[in-house]
């Protein structure tokens, strides 16, 4: 028996742990809970100067949106972007606030999810050094429980594109980034967008 | 001030103790930010709160947020079910940057988990609600997703069941308002049941992304179960079965009971509690009576319930033993059994007997037939030393007989001789046909007095009672007393007169008168007497020896009347010096008998001397009696008239027995 074994045993039977369980588990150095206290940190949210003339000139949205989906993006003050073809805009659901706005399509075994939100989270440690922050060109793409997400900043305001398939595992949309990518890219500003947003 | 409240919650965070305790309810512990399962990844270790408002997103407490992979029953975790107790328990588990190949600049790695798993109070499947983390408005609702946007932050919620949704995309919620079950839903794939519960927002310079939820759930989690107890989590068990463990405003209090206990000991029974401490009682025993075992006490098995007594071991020991036969020596104990040894030796060597072992004792019984001489005149026995062959005895202790075996029969042939019958009392024992015979032993002494017989060879004079003659006719009524004859009363001879000295002689009485030799009237060889009757003058002779001389007899006159020292009291009074002369008659009777008795013969004419002891009180009384004084000085005037004065005054002087006889 190596020494940490040792060590992770000892603890464990500290903490009322059979050592059954503990030889179950991943021989690894059982962390200590208190190691790093500081005091809980609420991070400030700034609403994001929009920045209209680049906004103004991102590609205008040729499809056309709903009355209703018009109403309630019209609350959104900010650029709003949304998927340019049709079969994916106008079944989707809009909701919309002064600092954002969101269009749920649930369609062909996929929710596409679009979101713009001007409310930023001021995290002094954020970005990473040497991260580049994405762009509509070159989004960020990650994977959470299977749905994609593609983020991209622009104009001040964080965009990001989510898809969640049916069929996670399956599902192409979901396991390759192609689709998720092609939606960001057929992002285009909602017209009724006038400088400093709002309708 | 919020400021503050965190800061106790954080400190209170440093004393929370990990794990629950037996006895203690469950108090709520968490690992920090960025601790995770171990081998799960390397954790976002932050103290910020992302989402410091919201509500937690379980309808009810407790839940458990901690890995579903590296807990119990994950792919990477222990063996065993997602409903295993471990999962539903504190403390929890962040595991944000849990290890996934997802980008995720927040976490160290760049990759990770990018929310938060959490379990509800069980593992029951659409049993859970979620509700909304703030109020808002469900913004997207995929299959097995639903997104609320609350301001900057959307809050996903995954996993709840499709089926059950309460809200829909575009409806405003409510802070709390519920939303959906908790599920295994993921797409067609079920998971564990459980929620994946994210937080998006716009991080500046970054873009949207999923921010560690952990501290906000903590946070909110707090809110739901309510203000911490000073005593939630404090282990106040002093592990004493004496003691009441209580807590009251975070101080433990350990109040002594009585009753049963245990002192840890599982081979003590019995103990009790007693001022708080646990006292040990009897050791337990454990005696299985077998001597090759080591009988010992010892903990019951791991894994016993509480308070298992502890088990008897009897463990083999090899030594020696008693197998409980005494016939066997050198017993041994053999895999706990005791092994008889080898057979005493109970050999005495000799041929005739049986050597036998009973209780350890050896005994050694004759062995029939092997001792028979075939003599019948003897007696065969096995003896300590081997056969032993007896004349049979044919003794008739007859000493008259002689004694001997013929074809085992006694024979007792008559013989002669001297022998002993036994009897002491019996003389000249001889043999006579076989049989001792003698002569009885004659005691007889002659002696009226006494019966003589034989004892123990010896003759015994026995004293008789009885008449008996003592040879003297004068005595009458003789009797034996003590085995001699003594003499019977005097006869009666008082003939009644005074001037006669009555006395018996061979049974005949005589009655004399008394004679009194006159002192100066010796002539011619002769002594004038007078008796006391006065008849006289009698002539008498002198003795030979005391011939007369110069007028008397033996020529020495008697003394005259008057003379001094032992002569006769002519007063006739009782004079006490008068004691060493002769015996005084007081009665005429009485002085006869003292006469008779006392006189010597050889005194008649001889010096006076003591009258015997004998004598007694009468011979010392004063002689006034019948032949007293007056009577005699009338007897003297006689004898004077009749010229015979001086024997008259003689008589008057003295008075002397003139004879007595005595056998």
């Amino acid at each position: 028996m190596n020494h940490r074994i040792r060590w992770t045993l000892t603890v464990a039977l500290c903490l009322g742990l059979s050592p059954a369980a503990v030889a179950e588990s991943p021989v690894e150095t059982v962390p200590s809970v208190h190691e790093i206290v500081t005091v809980p940190q609420v991070l400030p949210v700034v609403r994001k100067a929009i920045d209209l003339p680049r906004a103004l000139a991102h590609p205008p949205l040729r499809a056309h949106v709903s009355a209703t989906q018009a109403d309630t993006l019209g609350k959104a003050i900010l650029p709003v972007l949304l998927p340019d073809a049709v079969e994916w805009l106008q079944p989707g659901v809009a909701t919309a606030e002064r600092d954002w706005y969101a269009l749920s399509v649930n369609r062909d075994g996929v929710m596409l999810y679009v979101q713009g939100d001007r409310l930023a989270t001021l995290d002094p440690d954020m970005p990473p050094a040497g991260f580049t922050p994405p762009a509509w060109d070159r989004p960020l793409v990650t994977r959470n429980e299977a749905t994609v997400d593609a983020t991209f900043l622009a104009f001040g305001v964080s965009y990001v594109v989510a898809v969640e398939c049916a069929r996670p595992f399956e599902d192409p949309r979901c396991t390759e980034d192609a689709f998720v990518l092609a939606q960001v890219a057929s992002l285009r500003r909602l017209p009724q967008v006038q400088s400093g947003g709002g309708r | 001030m919020k400021r503050a409240r965190r800061s106790e919650h954080l400190n209170r965070l440093l004393l929370l103790v990990l794990v629950v305790l037996p006895g203690v309810a469950q108090a709520f512990t968490f690992q920090p930010a960025g601790v995770l399962k171990p081998g799960s990844g390397k954790g976002l270790q932050t103290t910020k709160v992302y989402a410091p408002t919201m509500r937690y997103p379980t309808e009810k407490s407790p839940s458990y947020p901690n890995s579903q992979v590296w807990g119990v029953g994950g792919s990477q975790g222990p063996k065993g079910g997602q409903c295993d107790a471990k999962n539903f328990a504190y403390p929890w588990w962040d595991n944000y940057c849990e290890t996934r190949t997802w980008s995720m600049p927040l976490c160290p790695s760049g990759k990770g988990h990018q929310g938060q798993d959490i379990r509800g109070a069980t593992c029951v499947n659409k049993t859970h609600w979620l509700v909304a983390a703030e109020a808002g408005t469900i913004t997207g609702i995929g299959t097995y997703s639903v997104y609320l946007k609350a301001g900057g932050t959307t809050f996903r919620y995954l996993h709840m069941d499709p089926g059950t949704l309460a809200v829909q995309v575009g409806q405003k919620v409510s802070k709390g308002q519920k939303l959906g079950l908790m599920s295994n839903a993921f797409g067609g794939t079920p998971t564990t049941v459980h929620l994946h519960f994210d937080i998006e927002q716009f991080v500046s310079g970054t873009g949207t992304v999923f921010v560690s939820p952990y501290n906000s759930l903590v946070e909110s989690y707090e809110k739901l179960i309510g203000p911490a107890d000073p005593c939630a989590g404090k282990d106040c068990n002093d592990k004493q079965d004496c003691t009441k463990d209580t807590c009251a405003a975070g101080t433990c209090n350990h109040t002594p009971v009585s009753g049963a206990c245990s002192d840890g000991d599982a081979c003590s029974l019995g103990d009790v509690c007693s001022a708080g401490k646990c006292k040990a009682g009897a050791a337990k025993v454990c005696s299985d009576n077998n001597a090759c075992t080591k009988d010992a006490c010892a903990p019951p098995t791991a894994g016993s319930p509480a308070n298992t007594p502890g088990v008897c071991v009897f463990t083999p020991e090899p030594k020696a033993c008693d197998d409980g036969n005494a016939c066997t020596i050198g017993d041994a104990c053999n895999a706990s059994l005791c092994a008889a040894g080898g057979a005493k030796d109970c050999k005495d060597g000799i041929d005739c007997t049986q050597d036998v072992c009973t209780k350890g004792v050896c005994s050694h019984p004759p062995l029939a037939g092997t001792c028979d001489d075939k003599n019948p005149c003897t007696v065969d026995t096995c003896g300590t030393k081997g056969c032993v062959h007896v004349a049979n005895d044919c003794a008739d202790d007859n000493a008259c007989t002689t004694d001997s075996c013929t074809l085992g029969k006694c024979v007792h042939a008559a013989k002669a001789g001297p022998c002993d019958d036994g009897n002491a009392c019996s003389d000249a024992d001889a043999c006579d046909l076989g049989v001792c015979k003698g002569t009885t032993k004659v005691c007889d002494d002659a002696e009226p007095c006494t019966s003589g017989a034989c004892a123990n060879g010896g003759c015994v004079q026995t004293p008789v009672v009885g008449s008996c003659d003592d040879g003297d006719d004068c005595s009458l009524g003789d009797a034996c007393s003590g085995g001699q004859c003594e003499p019977g009363s005097t006869k009666d001879c008082d003939d009644g007169l005074d001037c006669t000295l009555d006395g018996c002689s061979d049974g005949e009485c005589t009655h004399k008168g008394e004679l009194e030799a006159e002192v100066k009237n010796c002539v011619g060889g002769f002594v004038e007497a007078y008796d006391a009757c006065g008849a006289g003058p009698m002539l008498e002779e002198c003795p030979p020896e005391k011939p007369c001389e110069s007028g008397a007899c033996g020529g020495e006159a008697n003394p005259l009347p008057g003379d001094a020292g032992g002569g006769a009291d002519v007063t006739g009074d009782a004079d006490a010096t008068d004691d060493a002369g002769p015996a005084k008659v007081t009665d005429a009777a009485e002085a006869k008998r003292d006469v008779a008795k006392v006189a010597d013969p050889e005194s008649i004419f001889g010096p006076e001397t003591a009258a015997p002891a004998a004598a007694g009180a009468g011979a010392a009384a004063p002689a006034a009696d019948g032949c007293g004084a007056g009577r005699r000085s009338s007897l003297a005037g006689v004898l004077t008239l009749l010229g015979l004065a001086g024997i008259g005054l003689a008589w008057s002087r003295r008075k002397r027995p003139l004879y007595q006889t005595r056998r």
